[in-house]
């Protein structure tokens, strides 16, 4: 009984020596390296011998027996530790380990303070802020009341924030617009559209396709101004609206009379087609919604998105406006310049041209019995005309065979060339390429405007004559409306490579377009 | 009436007899015999009071007898008699001693004037306390309201405990017991119920001292103003109001002084505004006894004073307004100009120079030397120096004539410098600024204000060295301007070397005459030589001016020769059967292609040049001044006299022969257009910049849209928004630190989390690519 009941008081005894032992270590190690060396030596000294060099003298002999009960001396030597390698290693150990406290602490430090090591906006360069500045800044902000100065001020600062913010969003447009690049001693004109297409990948080259439509003669055509659907208009009166990139038909429907142009409305639920007496509306169904008498003999027609107008020339010479929103006619002019078969828009301001059989091109507004402005552009009949998105240049052929391109902020022309075949249509594209149409052959000249062209983009070669062009928006492709059908081509570097969803967004979902239409309504 | 009398005698002879023995019974009788006519007459019955001359209180003292005043000291006198009314008679002594005055009081008009006053004065201190507030929320960009921003802290019982209200009867009758007794502790945190509160401040001398103190304070002012108003007002010297008047007219001369010089647009406010009262004063001649007012003081002023000086005030008053602005810059020049104005007349110098009506086309003749000589002037001019200083006066004079001419003012003033060579490099530098300006509608299209502001000051830079070489210059131009035939012509081979971009200047010129020959024959052989200088310029290639003019014509011919062939590729297009007919038609059409269309246009530009050149207005009367009679005919001399000759205005085309721009004026758009610069804006410059950037969705980034469009004020649906209290005061005053206004602190909260995006951005863009790091 006795044993049982003293063992474990031994063994606790044991174990709070131990336990003292250990904490007497501990504490040894973390005051007095030296001493605690010291204390540890012994034990070890067998494991690792100690340089008999470094310790010249042996203090004692020491005598230990050994598991087999023979008794050996031993050299006990007087050790200086704080020499020794393992002390060394050890204090670069601790070093270590301090150092480490030490970044830790600095860590946390800094994660607490949250420097930032760039702190503020990103910078924008200045030249990127000046693109979206409009006009100078108010230099003198003094009015004649202390608050009307003050929000003077304001309101120029917050014009200046918006322009570095413009700025500063374009990080958003990653895309970029790219164009064909010839080897040396090669021309981009001698590429095919089949190369193209031979080359790009499985989605662009759906791209160039062809329609073979012979039955209903030539055909115009027109894209939305998200650049996803299609329609077509041939003169034989068949009508057609696709989605030209699923190539999935909305509707077909022949409406039995001669087509002289198709126009989409403001999107793709309707469409205009002027018929051979009247103007005529249909949606997305085919099913006729309106029939405009008001638009008779109508030849070539404008939709304004921005003003829901519906601008149209017929071949008495009469230019009429159509409030599409409301139905109304807003206004309707005799030019008293004979037939109109010439039209387009400034896509900038919405000014729309037409071009004459003098050799004139006019421009007109709404507002205006008269033209705005009227220039001579060639000596004998205009052909076509167009304008660049931006409103600066416009591009006039004529029955003289010349095309030429003129600056429309000071009237000037820049460039003048001789053309085999008048160019019977043009086109610009968004990136500023202009496509003419000549016969069958179809001519793209890239950045015409700003130098002298020496040859072609690239041509393509039609089976039949070009009856009208149009740059695909958003896409590098140009559609192609001939007297054997449509052909849509690829034209690198056609398209603006970054589109604005809330502008026009050629991914709309229907949702979307709901809203989009209530939009542009209430910003009418 | 007989009988009566009769009776009066009778009556009269009873009464001697008896002596007036009973007055009462007379008068009596007199009663009844009047009432025998029927009238009632009124029996004046006069009491009469013995008078005995001593006061007592049982009788009436007449106010009427002066000598019967009353004394104190008769009405005490019995004071003295007796012992008793000690207290009373010691009162009276005292009184006695301190026998003072007391000053009349004011009229209650005066009174209550100056009590408003005080009360103005008090009421606007009370208010402006709120200035500082009320200034911070105007100032804010936005503000939220209910102001007071709700406070989300845990509500206590106690808080509840305040906050409740009686409701229901029982609630009601429960708060009564409680609240009604102001012996109960009503609000916790004070100690003291409301009955020993009013006992401590019934108690509280100090305080009473205190209100005592304010009271006779503000009655001593009252008094103060009093006095002074008094004294101000007797003030009669003319002399002291005179010198208040200069007073004030000095300060205000001072003030336009520096305005000239700090803010000349200002200035130039103040003097239209001037010229507007001058121009309304001679409208309505107010002062000239236009109004009603002035009318009848015009006929009182026979006989009153008073009322003749306000005649003359008000005649002095319309000098003064109708006075000409003038008058301020130096008048010894005035003089010599009028002096030389007659002489420039020629052949009109008997024409008075003061009569309006006949100094206008005056002006008008010089007008025309001045456009006819314009050459010589400029050679002449320049070599002398010039003064300028009776612009200002012309253009005052000549509202109308600047118009007509747009450089009327300067061909003056050419006219008039040949004496003067003596004056300051000033003057040379401001002619020269006006000569600039004068030409720059010929060579330019468009003449930027700010352009010419910038010249002017480029000019004054420059100032002498510049004027003498200009001076050089343009005498050369005037003797070479005989070659200039052979130049142009050789000009004219070397342009044509060059393509289509390139002009003739002999085609220029006969454009020029095309479009504007007929109509003003004066400003084309203007032009004629000013193009000929240039021909000049490029012949003997001494570019002094070495810019060539950007705008030049560019005719309508030369647009159509050289075209740059374009490189087909090897593919032609196939000849489509129906485009076979096309192609012959184009064949045709290009040589038929004639010049005809080319000067049909040209034929119908100067149509529309023509109908938009406003034309001249002939103003001769025939037979005025003349001989009557058939086939009368005005005299060449008078015609051109009475003619007002029509501005050259300026097209947008003039150097674009083949371009016919439209500038007929839009009723449509003048709907949308403003009139005169809308009201905190200064000048057109910071009205059109201030709208010069679109705000809608379509132009500017989502975040930048609804900072733009941020309204002013935002409510909340359903919160009420009570008036301000004085806590939004005390706010203020105490916690400038914390009392930034709300929008403030919006604004820094906003910015806080700006860049705390900025810093995302920033972040993504340092792993993408670092670029700016390195910057």
């Amino acid at each position: 009984m006795e044993a049982n009941v003293t063992k474990p008081f031994v063994k606790k005894k044991q174990n709070m020596k131990r336990y003292f032992m250990e904490g007497d270590g501990k504490e040894l190690s973390t005051n007095k390296a030296s001493k605690d060396m010291k204390k540890h030596s012994p034990e070890k000294k067998g494991s690792k011998p100690i340089g008999e060099k470094r310790f010249k003298k042996p203090i004692k002999m020491r005598t230990y027996s050994d598991k087999d009960g023979q008794q050996k001396t031993q050299q006990v030597f007087k050790i200086d530790i704080s020499k020794t390698e393992r002390h060394r290693k050890w204090q670069m150990k601790k070093q270590r380990q301090a150092q480490g406290e030490q970044r830790k602490l600095q860590h946390r430090k800094h994660m607490r303070e949250q420097q930032d090591p760039f702190p503020g906006d990103a910078p924008i360069p200045k030249e990127r802020i000046q693109k979206y500045e409009r006009g100078e800044h108010i230099k003198d902000t003094g009015t004649r009341t202390g608050q009307g100065s003050r929000k003077l001020a304001e309101q120029e600062k917050k014009l200046q924030f918006a322009a570095r913010q413009a700025a500063r969003t374009e990080i958003l447009l990653h895309e970029e617009a790219g164009f064909l690049e010839a080897d040396e001693g090669e021309d981009t004109t001698s590429i095919t559209q089949h190369d193209l297409a031979g080359v790009v990948d499985i989605t662009s080259a759906q791209k160039f396709f062809e329609l073979k439509l012979p039955d209903f003669g030539p055909y115009s055509v027109n894209y939305t101004r998200n650049g996803r659907f299609l329609l077509m208009g041939g003169v034989k009166g068949h009508v057609a609206a696709i989605d030209w990139m699923t190539k999935k038909l909305l509707c077909e429907v022949n409406v039995m009379e001669t087509v002289n142009d198709v126009k989409w409305l403001h999107q793709e639920t309707m469409f205009a087609v002027a018929q051979r007496q009247w103007t005529y509306m249909y949606d997305n169904q085919g099913i006729e919604l309106h029939c405009l008498k008001k638009l008779d003999c109508v030849l070539r027609m404008e939709f304004l998105p921005f003003h829901f107008l519906l601008a149209s020339a017929n071949s008495k010479g009469y230019l009429s406006y159509i409030d599409v929103s409301i139905g109304e006619k807003v206004a309707g002019y005799s030019t008293q310049m004979g037939r109109l078969d010439v039209m387009c828009q400034n896509p900038s301001n919405a000014i729309v041209t037409l071009g004459h059989s003098g050799g004139t091109v006019t421009m007109w507004c709404p507002k205006l019995k008269e033209p705005v402005v009227k220039m001579l552009c060639h000596q004998s009949g205009v052909r076509s005309v167009a304008i660049e998105q931006a409103g600066q240049y416009m591009a006039t052929s004529g029955i003289d065979r010349t095309l030429k391109i003129w600056d429309l902020r000071t009237y000037k022309m820049l460039h003048s060339y001789k053309v085999p075949m008048g160019a019977g249509q043009m086109a610009f594209s968004q990136q500023g390429l202009l496509a003419t149409g000549m016969g069958n052959i179809v001519q793209v000249y890239k950045d015409s405007c700003r130098q002298e062209v020496k040859a072609p983009y690239l041509t393509h070669n039609l089976t039949s004559s070009v009856r009208s062009l149009q740059f695909c928006p958003y896409e590098d492709v140009l559609g192609v409306g001939h007297s054997t059908g449509f052909s849509s081509l690829i034209i690198p570097g056609a398209g603006e490579a970054n589109f604005d969803a809330l502008e026009s967004n050629p991914y709309q979902t229907k949702q979307q377009r709901k809203e989009a239409e209530v939009k542009m309504l209430l910003e009418k | 009436m007989a009988l009566e009398s009769d009776q009066w005698e009778s009556l009269a002879a009873e009464s001697d007899e008896e002596d007036l023995a009973d007055d009462r019974k007379h008068n009596q009788l007199l009663d009844a015999i009047s009432a025998l006519d029927g009238k009632k007459k009124n029996s004046l019955s006069q009491r009469t009071v013995i008078n005995s001359g001593k006061i007592s209180e049982f009788q009436f003292s007449s106010v009427a007898d002066a000598v019967t005043k009353v004394k104190l000291h008769e009405l005490v006198g019995s004071l003295k008699e007796t012992t008793e009314h000690g207290t009373l008679k010691q009162q009276l002594s005292v009184i006695q001693k301190h026998k003072q005055t007391v000053s009349t009081p004011l009229p209650k008009h005066e009174k209550a004037k100056i009590s408003r006053t005080t009360a103005y004065e008090a009421t606007t201190h009370d208010l402006s306390k709120w200035e500082p507030t009320v200034k911070e929320n105007r100032k804010a960009e936005q503000l939220q309201f209910p102001l007071h921003k709700q406070d989300f802290s845990v509500v206590t019982t106690d808080q509840l405990v305040q906050r409740f209200q009686p409701r229901t009867p029982l609630e009601m009758a429960v708060a009564a017991l409680l609240h009604g007794s102001e012996n109960v502790v009503q609000d916790n945190s004070k100690e003291l119920t409301l009955a020993e509160q009013r006992a401590l401040a019934a108690m509280d001398i100090q305080k009473a001292k205190e209100r005592r103190m304010e009271l006779m304070k503000h009655r001593a002012l009252l008094s103060y103003k009093e006095l002074k108003a008094k004294r101000q007002k007797k003030i009669k010297s003319k002399r002291f109001h005179r010198i208040l008047k200069k007073e004030k007219l000095k300060d205000e001369k001072r003030l336009l002084e520096t305005l000239q010089k700090e803010d000349p647009e200002s200035f130039l406010e103040k003097i239209t505004q001037w010229e507007k009262d001058r121009v309304q004063e001679r409208m309505s001649l107010r002062h000239r006894g236009g109004t009603k007012f002035a009318k009848r003081q015009m006929i009182y002023a026979k006989f009153d004073e008073k009322a003749r000086q306000e005649v003359q005030d008000m005649l002095q008053k319309s000098r003064e307004i109708t006075q000409k602005l003038a008058a301020t810059e130096s008048s010894d020049e005035e003089s010599d100009s009028g002096d030389l104005e007659p002489q420039q007349a020629g052949g009109s110098a008997f024409v008075d120079s003061r009569n309006p009506w006949m100094s206008r086309p005056n002006v008008l003749i010089k007008l025309k030397q001045g456009i006819g000589h314009l050459e010589e002037n400029n050679a002449e001019n320049v070599g002398h120096s010039l003064i300028v200083d009776d612009v200002m006066d012309n253009k005052n004079d000549d509202k109308g004539m600047s118009i007509i001419g747009g450089n009327t003012s300067t061909d003056l003033q050419h006219q008039k410098n040949d004496d003067s060579d003596d004056d300051s490099d000033n003057a040379i530098d401001g002619i020269f600024d006006k000569l600039k300006e004068s030409k720059e509608p010929e060579t330019e299209v468009k003449t930027n204000r700010k352009q010419i502001r910038l010249k002017q000051v480029r000019k004054r830079k420059k100032s002498h060295k510049s004027d003498e070489k200009l001076a050089a210059e343009a005498v050369v131009k005037t003797s070479e301007s005989g070659k200039s035939e052979e130049g142009m012509v050789d000009s004219d081979d070397s342009l044509c070397e060059e393509p289509s971009k390139k002009r003739s200047l002999e085609d220029m010129d006969a454009l020029i005459n095309e479009a504007l020959g007929q109509s003003t024959n004066e400003p084309a052989p203007k032009k004629k030589q000013r193009k000929r200088h240039k021909t000049k310029h490029f012949q003997s290639g001494n570019h002094q001016q070495s810019k060539p003019k950007a705008d030049t014509n560019i005719d309508p011919k030369k647009l159509f020769t050289v075209d740059v062939n374009l490189r087909q590729s090897s593919s032609k297009p196939d000849v489509v059967v129906n485009e076979e007919d096309d192609d012959q038609l184009v064949n045709i059409a290009e040589a038929f292609a004639s010049d005809d269309v080319i000067e049909e246009f040209a034929a119908e530009k100067s149509d529309a040049v023509r109908s938009g050149q406003p034309q001249d207005i002939c103003l001769a009367l025939p037979g005025w001044g003349d001989w009557g009679g058939a086939g009368l005919s005005i005299s060449k001399r008078k015609k051109k006299r009475f003619t007002i000759k029509a501005p050259v205005v300026q097209r947008k085309d003039q150097f674009l022969g083949h371009v016919i721009i439209n500038e007929k004026k839009n009723d449509a758009l003048k709907k949308h257009q403003v009139e005169t610069i809308p009201f905190p804006y200064c000048n057109t410059d910071q009205f059109e910049k201030s709208i010069r950037a679109p705000i809608g969705r379509t132009w500017n980034p989502a975040g930048v849209f609804k900072q733009l469009v941020k309204p002013k004020v935002v409510t909340h649906l359903g919160k009420i928004i009570t008036p301000m209290d004085q806590s939004a005061i005390s706010k203020h005053e105490t916690g400038d630190a914390e009392g930034k206004t709300e929008s403030e602190e919006t604004e820094s909260k906003q910015s806080n989390r700006k860049t705390g995006k900025s810093r995302m951005k920033t972040n993504k863009k340092h792993k993408g690519q670092g670029k700016y790091s390195k910057k």
